[in-house]
């Protein structure tokens, strides 16, 4: 449970060493700028630097070109690779000139097609009708405009009933339109077209062919056949082009990237005169070698302070945890990461979800196939997910070893437990009815477990906090957990015939907690000497903190309840291979194993995926809700990769 | 009791619509458009946007048939989470209806001082005119503050707007009538909470709205300075007198010397710490930025039903917010690396 040390530097210098400071700062990889502004309580005389970053027109054309000519630009290595301003500029203006312009013939081309397309859909709509093109077109005194109005547009002309030139005569209509014609004096045709233009008339180009509507048809047809036929050329050659630039294009964009990410930190740069103020943050252990760096600067000096001294400018935060911990910092930064003075809970969350996965999907070969893909999906697609498989699906292992199932069969390992541990059969039957209670309680047990080391967590994590009130007097502080400890191990003690329900019990188990949490507020307020303590209306508050009250003891209950689904899952997953194993035993020969093949593929799916999600659930919702709020901000340091997907 | 168990289906159904909202990838994808054509075309690939969208031409399409068409979306995606949630979906739909008609009757008012209001009949939303009081059509016919109030006769908004009927010769208190509106619809919001809503549901929608009506608060205090050079005495009237700012802070934000100062003061309240961990370029963008922080993490991890439903509403009216950005951007030419920083993801 650790965040890395984090350190806080302030730079100042002569501005003429600025952009040598800020490309080592780049170059370090390590360094997370900040407003300094909001380090210094006097900022008179402070400006910000406005100096336009001019990689970024480059980058930007780059990124356009690329987008579409759907070529993914991609950070190479680029070492042995070395341009300036010039060369970038150059290189863009090539593939402006060259690859552009086939692009833009390709888009237009495209456009015709979906512009033809269109019509075509528009001028089917006026097919059949008994009218001539030609003499339409002829009339020299009206004019006629054919094409689509959105129905709500329709009836909005009903507000144009005083004006006796805006009439629309719709022919067809779809869900959303309307299709027909309008027509008025050429006199009044600006107006009339610009009423209708702000209505979203769509108009259809239908009147440059002469007859009917039908060769309309024929000749917008001929025309995408056409434009089709280019299509394929000008791709042909849009392709050979990337082939023959693919790699110089991409060492221009990383570089040209490289230049933009380190100019931007000039973005969090303030100039007081002649001097320049930079602040950010490093890590603990990088610090001796950034300064090393620093120091070869002339005319820069710096100071450095611990972040624990400056938490109002809420430092950012670096998990650091050990091997096995790490690919569950995934789920943590799924909540939100921890504040820099708050509790990691990533430790947690490793230990109580491969444990809680595998008791719930546990099967010595099913464990082994998760645990396989997980590896497979880490190792081939990189996905956080498949690093987390491996400990659950070895958990699975485990307690699959506990329940003697392997791929759902329940008694292959009864040998191992005569030759080991000299037992008869497997220890735990989950179908036993007496075993599938004894898993329930257990399961609640576990739930208890988890919910009091949850409110332990926020004790700590309150007190380290200097959070006192929510620590002594909160829910899920000092009075929750002796509360919750009470009404848990109080009905447990009287059913083991140990008389523990006394006034003495009672009154500092049960009834002070509750007071304390009902007066949670005041006393907080008390405890920090607040001399605004008191609630408005004495009434008000106590009623609505009754209620609160009683939502809290229900929550208790729920919460534990909740951990019930920790044992169905086992029973769950007992029962669905029993049924797979029923229906195999049925079927006999080739479809035993067909049927044993489909259920243990359907359960690891299905079941596999449901425990995933249940086990979250059960971290998200009754444990971390009690000790972790995950405010945090991500430290991230200037560096191409961290800002490769913008 | 019952019914905040019954309602717990919005938890899950929520998180399903959000799951379709759109996401960095899609926005990268928007900002490479070079027309709004393109915008439409690409929203139309996404599956929540393909319903309303399907039938736009995407090479004739406007600008303000476009927005309207996602508004319309999101009204009626909004309305319908509403009814699943029994304890306040029906006081939260008042809400989103509320402000669609604030809306309506702040564009009717700058129409109607600029002498256009012919011109309402372009924007009018006709889908909502069923949901509303305000006689939506009788808007577009208004020629002075008496239409105006006539238009609005047979709602709530005509009592509270007449006092603000200017005299001969006077203009139209533009900036008090807004105050003054959303006044009302924050007032109607908070009550509902009070009333309807209870314990850590209560804290987190208090949470929600007075975070942001304190920055709300603080944008204003900050543009009226810095733009419009308005008086200490003119401005507090402008600002809402909700939220958690104290009087004394209000007080020094308002007096102090400079913008810059003010933001400081800001940077230095319980709600002004948060700046600290926002990247953003216009103060503006703060009230949103905050409110998407916090609602982003609710939406998630609240248990809430209430909390639930409408951190949805104000994501979605953050998406909506992030569409028009992008195709304003677009429509003016604007890098689209400068409109990348002013959306809110």
């Amino acid at each position: 449970m650790a965040i890395s040390k984090i350190k806080v530097i302030s730079i100042i210098g002569m501005m003429n060493s600025l952009d040598e400071v800020i490309k080592m700062a780049g170059e370090s990889q390590v360094f997370h700028p900040d407003n300094a502004l909001s380090f210094y309580s006097d900022t008179r005389g402070f400006s910000p630097v406005n100096e336009v970053n001019l990689f970024a027109e480059p980058l930007e054309m780059m990124k356009n070109i690329a987008s579409s000519a759907n070529f993914e630009l991609k950070i190479v290595d680029i070492s042995k690779f070395n341009a300036r301003l010039e060369s970038i500029c150059e290189f863009v203006r090539y593939l402006e000139n060259e690859l552009g312009d086939l692009l833009n013939r390709r888009r237009r081309i495209c456009e015709e097609i979906e512009s033809s397309k269109r019509s075509l859909d528009g001028v089917n709509h006026f097919v059949g009708r008994n009218f001539n093109l030609s003499e339409i077109k002829a009339c020299e005194y009206i004019k006629v405009r054919f094409g689509r109005l959105p129905k709500e547009s329709y009836h909005k002309l009903n507000s144009y009933a005083d004006n006796d030139y805006v009439l629309f005569f719709p022919c067809t209509k779809d869900n959303t339109h309307y299709f027909g014609v309008y027509f008025c004096p050429v006199e009044k045709l600006d107006v009339i077209d610009r009423i209708f233009s702000e209505l979203y008339f769509e108009e259809l180009d239908i009147l440059d062919s002469e007859g009917v509507p039908e060769k309309k048809v024929v000749k917008l047809k001929n025309d995408i056949n056409n434009c089709q036929m280019e299509l394929v050329e000008i791709n042909r050659k849009i392709d050979e082009f990337l082939k023959n630039q693919k790699d110089s294009w991409l060492k221009f964009y990383t570089k040209t990237f490289e230049f933009k990410t380190y100019f931007d930190i000039k973005k969090y740069v303030y100039r007081y005169n002649e001097s320049f103020v930079l602040v950010g943050w490093l890590p603990d252990n990088q610090e001796q070698d950034f300064k090393n760096k620093l120091q070869r600067i002339k005319g820069v000096e710096y100071s450095i302070e611990d972040a624990k001294n400056v938490q109002g400018h809420s430092p950012p935060v670096c998990l650091k945890n050990r091997w096995f911990f790490k690919p569950f910092e995934f789920f943590v930064d799924m909540y939100g990461l921890p504040s820099y003075n708050e509790i990691d809970p990533t430790a947690f969350v490793a230990i109580t979800y491969t444990i809680l996965f595998g008791i719930m999907f546990g099967d010595l070969g099913q464990g082994a196939v998760i645990s396989i893909i997980g590896y497979l999906l880490w190792k081939f697609k990189k996905m956080a997910l498949g690093k987390i498989l491996v400990p659950c699906g070895i958990s699975s292992m485990f307690f699959g070893v506990v329940y003697g199932s392997v791929f759902g069969f329940e008694h292959v390992l009864d040998p191992f437990y005569r030759l080991v541990f000299k037992l008869e059969e497997k220890p735990i039957e989950v179908m036993n009815p007496g075993i599938a209670n004894m898993i329930l309680l257990s399961a609640i047990g576990i739930g208890v477990l988890l919910v009091l080391v949850a409110m332990g967590i926020n004790v700590y994590s309150s007190f380290k906090r200097r959070q006192l009130a929510d620590g002594i007097f909160g829910q899920n502080g000092v009075a929750g957990l002796v509360f919750y400890a009470g009404l848990i191990f109080g009905p447990i003690s009287q059913f083991l015939g140990i008389k523990i329900f006394m006034p003495v019990y009672l009154f500092f188990m049960i009834i002070l907690p509750l007071i304390c949490i009902l007066f949670e507020k005041p006393l907080g307020k008390l405890l920090e000497k607040d001399p605004d303590w008191k609630p408005e209306s004495w009434g008000e508050y106590f009623m609505q903190s009754l209620f609160e009250v009683f939502e809290v003891i229900l929550s208790y209950i729920t919460n534990t309840l909740s951990f019930l689904r920790v044992g169905a899952f086992v029973l769950v997953h007992a029962g669905m291979m029993m049924v797979f194993s029923k229906l195999a035993e049925m079927s006999g020969g080739l479809g035993c194993l067909i049927f044993m093949i489909m259920g243990n593929i359907i359960v690891i799916g299905l079941e596999g995926l449901l425990v995933g999600i249940q086990v979250l659930r059960l971290e998200f919702y009754e444990m971390f809700i009690r000790f972790f709020e995950g405010q945090g901000v991500a430290f991230s340091p200037v560096s191409i990769k961290n800002y490769e997907k913008i | 009791m019952i019914s905040r168990f019954a309602s717990n289906v919005v938890l899950s159904k929520v998180r399903a619509m959000y799951g379709r909202r759109l996401i960095k990838k899609d926005y990268l994808d928007l900002l490479n458009c070079k027309s709004v054509g393109e915008i439409a075309s690409i929203l139309k690939c996404k599956s929540d946007y393909f319903q309303i969208l399907q039938e736009l031409n995407e090479s004739n399409v406007h600008r303000g048939q476009l927005e309207a068409l996602i508004k319309k979306k999101i009204f009626y995606d909004t309305g319908a989470i509403c009814r699943y949630e029994l304890s306040t979906g029906e006081q939260f739909s008042g809400y989103i209806i509320m402000r669609m008609e604030i809306e309506q009757i702040l564009h009717t008012l700058r129409l109607l001082s600029a002498g256009k209001s012919p011109r309402y009949i372009y924007s009018m939303p006709l889908f909502f005119n069923k949901h509303t009081k305000i006689n939506l059509p009788a808007l577009i016919k208004v020629e002075n503050f008496k239409d105006f109030l006539e238009a609005l006769s047979g709602s709530r908004y005509r009592k509270i707007l007449a006092p603000f009927e200017p005299r001969a010769g006077e203009n139209i208190l533009f900036s008090k009538i807004e105050v003054m509106l959303y006044f009302q619809l924050y007032n109607t919001i908070f009550d509902v909470i009070k009333k309807y809503t209870k314990g850590e549901a209560q804290k987190e929608l208090y949470e929600i709205f007075n975070s942001y009506v304190d920055f709300y608060n603080f944008v204003r205090i900050v543009r009226l300075k810095k733009y419009y050079n308005t008086p200490p005495e003119d401005l507090y009237p402008l600002l809402l007198p909700f939220g958690t700012l104290r009087q004394k802070q209000i007080q020094d934000m308002v007096q102090a010397e400079s913008y810059d100062k003010a933001i400081e003061m800001m940077k230095k309240t319980n709600a002004g710490r948060k700046i600290a961990n926002i990247e953003f370029r216009y103060v503006d963008e703060l009230p949103l930025r905050v409110n998407y922080l916090k609602c982003n993490r609710l939406i998630r991890f609240s248990v809430y039903p209430s909390v639930v439903m409408f951190s949805y509403i104000a994501l979605c009216e953050i998406e909506l917010s992030n569409i028009t950005s992008i195709i304003e951007g677009i429509r003016y030419k604007v890098p689209s690396e400068e409109i990348f920083k002013i959306l809110v993801w």
